[in-house]
């Protein structure tokens, strides 16, 4: 009695033991660390890094019209947790005051966005449909209007902005120069960490034509950390852009709908 | 008493197996879905990502945001119609597609999902037939929406 006792008592011990193994793969998922205090002297937030930051956005901001390609690989997980990167192609236009394109595909459906100064529209060519709203009159509102209304946004959306400075840096907590590399994009940049509490990641800015390259950024509010990766290249600032490229007929033999949130009610 | 050792060995050589085997197959692709339809045609195991709101599967569709079981949709032909341009120039407004043939009218065998639930794509067998100037597609016992939101293009079933 007492001998089985011993045993039943050394099995369930097993068992625990094997059911925590089993767990561990689970509890090895990546948390978002503490960061522990800086030594006495160092700043969080670098005024140099700030400068390099300040150049890029300045330049952006300054462009009378720019044209950019953005590859996107960003992280979601599987329904098992399992970070899936989905890839994503965008190519940018914008035109200042009041209009920007952005054809994006990828691994999913392709489609295009488009602001002509009066109206936004989302266009499927693979479904022949054509979302159509009017929209505020100039770059910023209209980005604003279009993630309000339907939760969309592009690649490259916080570079086109009237003031990407403001917009980059909004609740930065820590930022610093990591160094130079040749290995991004084909140029010099240099490397700058950036951190928030709601992001925190990277960017590689040339160091010669204050362009950004490269962006990585980890989204803190998601409890699954996602990263995404931004790499931007075929920079074209103040060249001429096609108007054909803000014209809309393009989408005059899609169906007709309209924006709105999966959950949002319909008129 | 042996009985009673008889259970518990079993019960712990059960599980250690069945955790062991799933915590290695994790590795190794084993589960299913690993290599699946792909990204364009839909990967079950990969959740909704950025493709759409719900994810596609070949014969079946993933109803986001509804507490109903899955909606199994048999293929059925897609309806024919051909749609009204809109004049050169203008603003594309509602253009008035007709409907050149109809769906199959016989039966496509899915049951009427919830008011509410999302798909990625228009189900089967269902047709377009606009209402007051917006576009709707009739299905059978029930309508959807195609609408543009949270990144994608999606279709709503809506009352009516």
């Amino acid at each position: 009695m007492h001998s089985l006792s011993k045993i039943a008592s050394a099995l369930i011990s097993c068992l625990i033991l094997s059911m925590a193994h089993a767990q561990s793969a689970d509890s090895n998922r990546p948390e978002s660390p503490q960061r522990p205090k800086l030594p006495k002297g160092m700043v969080a937030i670098e005024p140099a890094a700030l400068d390099l930051l300040k150049l890029m956005t300045d330049k952006l901001a300054a462009a009378k019209s720019m044209q950019f390609d953005a590859l996107v690989l960003s992280e979601y997980p599987s329904i098992d947790g399992i970070p899936v990167i989905y890839s994503t192609a965008a190519k940018v236009a914008l035109d200042r005051p009041n209009r920007f394109d952005v054809v994006v595909s990828g691994d999913g459906p392709s489609s295009e966005v488009l602001f002509n100064g009066k109206q936004l529209f989302a266009y499927s060519p693979e479904k022949n449909l054509v979302a159509v709203s009017n929209a505020p009159s100039n770059i910023d509102e209209a980005a604003k209007f279009a993630y309000d209304k339907a939760g969309l946004f592009f690649p490259g959306d916080d570079l086109i902005l009237s003031n990407p400075y403001a917009h980059l840096t909004q609740g930065l907590t820590d930022a610093f120069i990591v160094g130079k590399t040749k290995l991004v994009g084909g140029v010099e940049t240099n490397v700058i960490v950036m951190a928030g509490r709601q992001l925190q990641g990277q960017i590689w800015i040339g160091a010669k034509d204050n362009l950004p390259y490269m962006a990585s950024w980890i989204y803190l509010g998601d409890k699954s950390l996602p990263r995404t990766t931004l790499q931007y290249k075929n920079w074209k600032l103040n060249t001429s852009i096609p108007s054909t490229r803000f014209d809309a007929s393009r989408f005059s033999k899609a169906l007709t709908i309209e924006f709105a949130q999966p959950d949002a009610p319909l008129n | 008493m042996k009985i009673l050792s008889y259970i518990l060995l079993g019960l712990v050589g059960f599980t250690t197996l069945t955790a062991t085997t799933d915590a290695e197959a994790y590795w190794h692709g084993y589960r299913g879905g690993w290599r699946g339809p792909g990204w364009g045609g839909g990967c079950w195991r990969c959740g909704p990502g950025w493709v759409g709101p719900a994810a596609v599967v070949a014969g079946a569709e993933v109803v986001e945001g509804a507490t109903a079981p899955q909606v199994v949709v048999e293929q059925a032909p897609a309806p024919v119609y051909v749609q009204q341009a809109a004049p050169a120039g203008t603003v594309p407004v509602a253009a008035a597609p007709v409907v050149v043939a109809p769906g199959p009218v016989g039966p496509v065998g899915y049951s009427i999902p919830p008011i509410g639930a999302t798909y990625p794509n228009l189900l089967p067998g269902c047709f377009l037939a606009p209402r007051n100037g917006i576009n709707f597609y009739q299905c059978q016992g029930f309508r959807m929406r195609p609408l543009y939101g949270g990144n994608a293009f999606y279709y709503r079933v809506v009352p009516g």
